[in-house]
Order: C-alpha cells, then structure tokens, then sequence
C-alpha cells in the first residue's frame, strides 16, 4: 500500500538489522510460520559488526578438552563480566550456544576440525579450550544465514535505514525508514518487531567497527521509552592498529598472536620493554588498563599504542604464517595487502571501542519493556555485564536471536496489529525530508559527527572522572544546541551519504549524553567503565545503572538489581 | 622547494540523475599513506560531498562491501594502496549502478 509520502509493508515479524541476532531471529521466525520481513541498514552480510567478526564462537561442548561444561562456561562469564551479566542470560548463552553453533553448521557454515571433531582454542577468561574457529570469521557466519534466509524466501530491505519506532500506547506497531538506494520513505508495520540493529562503537574516535555502528536502533528504542541499562559499558578491544593509517583502529587478534601457545609475540611498550608477562594474555579489560597506564607514562610507540613484536616470536617463519592461516589472526591477507610483512615489521596497536556492552534492557524471553519490541544480540545491554570474553558476542547472536524469533511469532499469534500512528509517520518523514532539504548551513554533517566522537574520546574514554564526564556532557549540549541547527546536506537524488550522516549524528548526539550520564552515575571501576576517582569495584554498585527517557526528553536515572540464577558460581582461581 | 609526494589523479566513473554515466577527475594530495578506499573518504569529506561510494564495513578486507574497479579490474577498495603520483580510474563493480560507486550486491 502506498500513499504519496510513503510505502506501508506489513508482517507479522519485522526484522530491524542484518548480522548474527537479526538473521537467527528471522529464521527462527520463518521456520515457526511467520511471515517475516527484514530491514538492514546497509547490505545483509557487509555491514554491521558480524560480517568483521573474529572467528571465536563459544560452545563449551568440550571436544578439545573433557574437563569442560556448560556449567563451567556459565561461572567463567559470569565472573568475567564482573559479576554484572543478569544470570538467566547466562544461562540460556551458555547452555544453548552449542545448539545453535549446530544450527549453523546445517546451514553450510564450516569450523575448523581437529582429529574429526570441532577444534576448540582457549582464550583468555575460559577455563579450557572452549571457542570453536569458524572458517571464514564473522563473514562466513553472516553469509551463511543470509543464504538460510534467502532459501526461506525472507524479504530483505537492504540500504534502508530506520529512524523511529511508531507507537500504540506502550506497544511499537512499526517503524518509518528511508531507502537509501531511491530516498523512498517507508513505514514498516509488525504484529512484533525485533530490534538487532548492534550497538554504538563509533560513538568515540578510535574504533575497529564497522562505520553504520552509531547506535541508531538504541536510540530509537530510547526515544519509544525503553528501558537501557550500563550504557557507560563499552568494551574496549586492546590491540587495534594505530599503524599504518590508511587502516587505522582495525583490529588484529592478540589472543592469537601474543599466547605462547600460538604465535607467541611479545607485547613490547615504546622502549623495547615487555609490559606483559609471558603466558595466555590478561583479559580485555585489565590488558587495556596495562596498555593505556603504558601510554600515558609516556612509554608508548611513535603512533601512541604498544607494539605485538611477532618478529620476536620463537616460532618459525612457516609455522607463524600456518598458524596465521589457521587462527585468521591478521587483516588484510595477514597484512600483504597493505605490503606490510609482519615477520620484519612490528604492530603498533592501542585500545579501541569495540563491543557494546550495554544497551537494551531483555529478559530471557528476549522481551524489552516495550510492548511487542524483542531485541536480541549487542543492542541488548544486560547479557555480558561489565566485560566480555571471546566468542560470546557471536554465541549470543544466535541463543538470543532464535529466543527473539521463536517469542516475536508467539506474541504476533495472540496480538493482531497494533493501530499505526500515521501522525507520526508523515511527521517523521516531513522532519526527513526537511533534513535533506537544508541546502546551507554551516557544518557538514561529517564534521560533526568528528566532534562527537573526538568528545567521547576526551570525556568519555579509557579513564574517566567526574569532571571530566561533566565536562563531556557540556561539550555534548554545546554541539546539540549550538552546531546542529546550523548542520546543512548536500543534496543529491538518491544514495546521499551526508543525509545518513545528518540523520546519525542527531541521533548520536542525545545518545552520547546517555552514556555519559550512567557513566557519571556509576561511582565505582568495574570492568571496562574505568573511574580514576573511584578506582575500585564496590559491592553497592554491583547492579545495573538504568536510563529511561523522560517526558521532557531528560535523562531518567535508576538502578536494578542484577538477576541472579541462584548458582554458586565457582572462579577460576577456585577451580585450579 | 619541497620534494613532497606527488599527488593522486583520481578518475571516477560517476552517474549523473539519470543513471547516464560521466566522469570526474580528482586531484588528491599524497599527505599520508592510502588505500582506495580512504581516499574516497577523503574526497567526500574535503573535496565532494556528493561523491557516493559505499563507506568501509569489516575493516579487514573480506566483506566485499567497498567492491569496484580499478582499471577495469575488479578490487577490494580497502586492499589495494595507493602510491603517490598514480593515476586511478574508478569505475562501479557491475552493472547495477545505485549512483557512482555504490552497486547492488549479491
């Protein structure tokens, strides 16, 4: 159905995303008998964070090592999200992901095997050789779903960008979108709708993710009156390049590269010193603190990070282009694209945002507090808690995405459509359309989206502090109230990049001042959230800061306890 | 008198309202080390903002997604350096042209 302002497309699931949770999610959907529909932000399987994921996905089915479980699998994550991660999702991540690993391997995607079962590597916060390898990384994940979901005939908006929930009451019934590929506006309507649109990166300067990860979905779901919680979590990859600069903030795999019983590469500060010491590397968040106090010491590298030495490693040249080869390490064809030999050159790399760990608040029926909104994967915030280990980012898409679809078709069963707020609709797109229309200004789009970032960077970034945080939300109102009225669009008749940006960067905006107010609001260090004015973990923070939009637009502020699952978690220190 | 690297020509196979294809010459200063693709970005943040092309995704050369030809020959963007003083011609990586650059993808 189409009026002149818009395309009305109906389901009873709509899909917001493209990667691990909104693939899994619509499959799940389809293969329960839904009719489901799918809208991407860009292209299914080359956008996103999946696509550029590494190949660790956590399944502790204990091929490699007998000792292993779900149960231990359970203690390990909760421990390493620092005792932050609601307990029910650990549950269902730990005792479904080796399920769902199968589901994909019937999809056509490969791991890597050893003696005819699943070979499985250790990475640092698990208790044993847990992470299956997938052949292809996040790449071949996303494309093997998104060949599931073609041989389901699930319709795919590809380029189409959401940019507003539409509401019933407390019930999201759909969302309007612009399609990028003929700036055509859209609404699309849903008996349920499930958010997996990932998280918000590219919030801050320095990042290794994919650059349509500005959070769009959060925001939305935000401005509908859904609950977020830890959004001040942001997990910081330790090791991304700061060198060479055409390729700057991609991200090489230390836990590949640095543990003796792989590559075996020192990690050297900018004197030639080794700042770690030799055996399985720290986990992220304390291996980011050891590489930032490096740094900010003064000790850094020319380019401000530390160095992976692998000329230094004790294996052969061979055996650290096998392995290279085999744990899919290294970028860019392990860097000879870009003529860099990384056996006569060293790395130099520097934390950088890399997963979201806060976001939408879910239960373990993948519920958000809105009505008939699901949301599955790194847009939901309270799964990981303060820190994440290796391969449970991609494990979560596929438990939570599955949940989300399985309970979104439930849900359209019992509930017919929700009454479509067409007001909103035809106000959203006329405040669209007045965006790609504003032909003079001052600021480009572009320019200040930099600012934010450079913000986030500054106020917001490995240490933070109260004044700094301040400081950081003042600059953040500056920018809102000050360059975004003056932001103009080049326009152009379809495909107009600067129009996205425009739309991202109003978005960014209100959410950055989100993040820093959990930040500001959670006066203790727990995790990747690093306060040098409260340097340490305190037992009366060890619940979840929770931010919910007010009538105003201001940002409301409340704690929740953390959902425990009544299990006597053993640490790993216990254990050995 | 400054021996600083010689700058980049840049010839791009746009498409103008119509689809009908033209093209653009850009001169781009060599002041860092490039690939195809971050010196795309850059010609859309200081010299064209009209200039369409798909941004970088994956950062790691694998999801295809800056697809398109140089010299005619099909290339990852991200992966393939650009030397100072190169002439380029860009040109969309099939013939499902959205606008310059920018194609529709398997």
């Amino acid at each position: 159905m189409t009026n002149g302002l818009y395309e009305q497309i109906e389901a009873d699931v709509l899909v917001l995303g493209g990667g691990g949770a909104a693939i899994r999610a619509a499959i799940a959907a389809k293969e329960n008998g839904a009719n489901v529909i799918v809208v991407c932000k860009g292209v299914v399987g080359r956008s996103g964070a999946t696509p550029m994921a590494c190949p660790s996905y956590q399944a502790a089915i204990a091929h490699q090592d007998p000792r292993d479980n779900a149960a231990i699998a359970f203690d390990d994550t909760v421990e390493e999200g620092r005792y932050l991660g609601d307990e029910d999702l650990i549950l269902a991540l730990t005792q479904e992901s080796s399920e769902r690993a199968r589901d994909m391997e019937r999809y056509g995607l490969k791991y890597e095997m050893a003696g005819g079962h699943w070979f499985q590597v250790q990475h640092p916060g698990h208790s044993y050789a847990r992470n299956l390898v997938i052949r292809g990384c996040g790449y071949a994940m996303n494309a093997a779903l998104k060949r599931q979901s073609k041989k389901l005939s699930i319709p795919l908006y590809e380029d189409c960008m959401a940019t507003r929930f539409l509401l019933d009451g407390n019930r999201v019934t759909g969302v309007v979108a612009v399609g990028m590929r003929d700036h055509k506006f859209y609404v699309f309507r849903g008996k349920a709708v499930i958010l997996a649109t990932g998280g918000y990166p590219e919030l801050w300067e320095f990042t290794d993710t994919s650059r349509d990860l500005t959070g769009d979905g959060v925001t939305m779901a935000y401005r509908a009156g859904a609950d977020l919680v830890d959004m001040e979590m942001m997990l910081y990859y330790p090791t991304c390049l700061k060198w060479p600069p055409e390729v700057e903030g991609t991200l090489v795999q230390h836990e590949g590269l640095i543990n003796p019983n792989y590559i075996g590469a020192p990690l050297l500060n900018g004197l030639g010193e080794q700042i770690i010491p030799p055996g399985l590397p720290p986990v992220r968040d304390e291996l980011m603190k050891i590489m930032i106090k490096e740094i900010l010491a003064g000790r850094g590298t020319p380019n401000g990070g530390v160095y992976i030495a692998i000329p230094r490693s004790p294996k052969s040249k061979e055996e650290i282009f096998a392995l290279l080869k085999k744990l899919d390490s290294l970028p860019y064809h392990n860097m000879t694209d870009l003529e860099v030999d990384v056996t006569q050159q060293y790395l130099e790399v520097a934390p950088g945002t890399h997963f979201t760990l806060g976001g939408v608040r879910i239960n373990d029926r993948a519920e958000t507090n809105l009505v008939g909104l699901f949301a599955a994967g790194e847009v939901s915030g309270n799964c990981h808690g303060a820190n994440r280990t290796s391969g449970n980012a991609l494990a979560e898409t596929q438990v939570f995405g599955k949940r989300a679809g399985d309970n979104a078709v439930q849900f359209a069963r019992e509930h017919g459509f929700g009454r479509l707020d067409t007001a909103a609709a035809a106000a959203e797109i006329q405040w669209l359309q007045g965006l790609l229309d504003r032909s003079s200004g001052q600021y480009r789009p572009n320019e200040i989206k930099k600012q934010i970032q450079h913000v986030m960077h500054e106020h917001m970034g490995y240490q933070r502090d109260a004044a700094g945080m301040q400081a950081g939300l003042a600059a953040l109102r500056q920018i809102q109230y000050e360059l975004l009225p003056h932001m103009y669009v080049n326009p152009t008749s379809h495909f107009d990049y600067e129009w996205m940006e425009a739309i991202e960067v109003e978005m960014m905006v209100e959410l950055a001042q989100v993040v820093i107010r959990s930040g500001l609001t959670r006066e203790e260090t727990r995790g990747h959230h690093w306060r040098t004015d409260f340097p340490q973990s305190r037992a009366e923070w060890c619940q979840h800061v929770r931010t919910r939009r007010g009538p105003e637009g201001e940002v409301e502020i409340s704690t929740a306890p953390v959902r425990r699952a009544g299990i006597q978690v053993k640490t790993k220190s216990e254990r050995l | 008198m400054s021996d600083a690297p010689a700058p980049v020509r840049v010839e791009v196979v746009r498409s103008n309202d119509q689809g009908e294809p033209y093209t653009q010459t850009y001169e781009v200063p060599y002041e860092t080390r490039m690939n195809v693709l971050s010196m795309l970005h850059y010609i859309y943040e200081n010299q064209d903002p009209s200039l369409a092309f798909r941004v970088c995704q994956c950062s790691r050369g694998i999801c295809d997604s800056c697809q398109m030809k140089l010299d005619d020959k099909k290339i990852k963007a991200c992966s393939v350096l650009v030397k100072p003083g190169q002439q380029l011609k860009l040109s969309p990586s099939n013939s499902r042209v959205v606008r310059d650059l920018v194609t529709v993808q398997d």
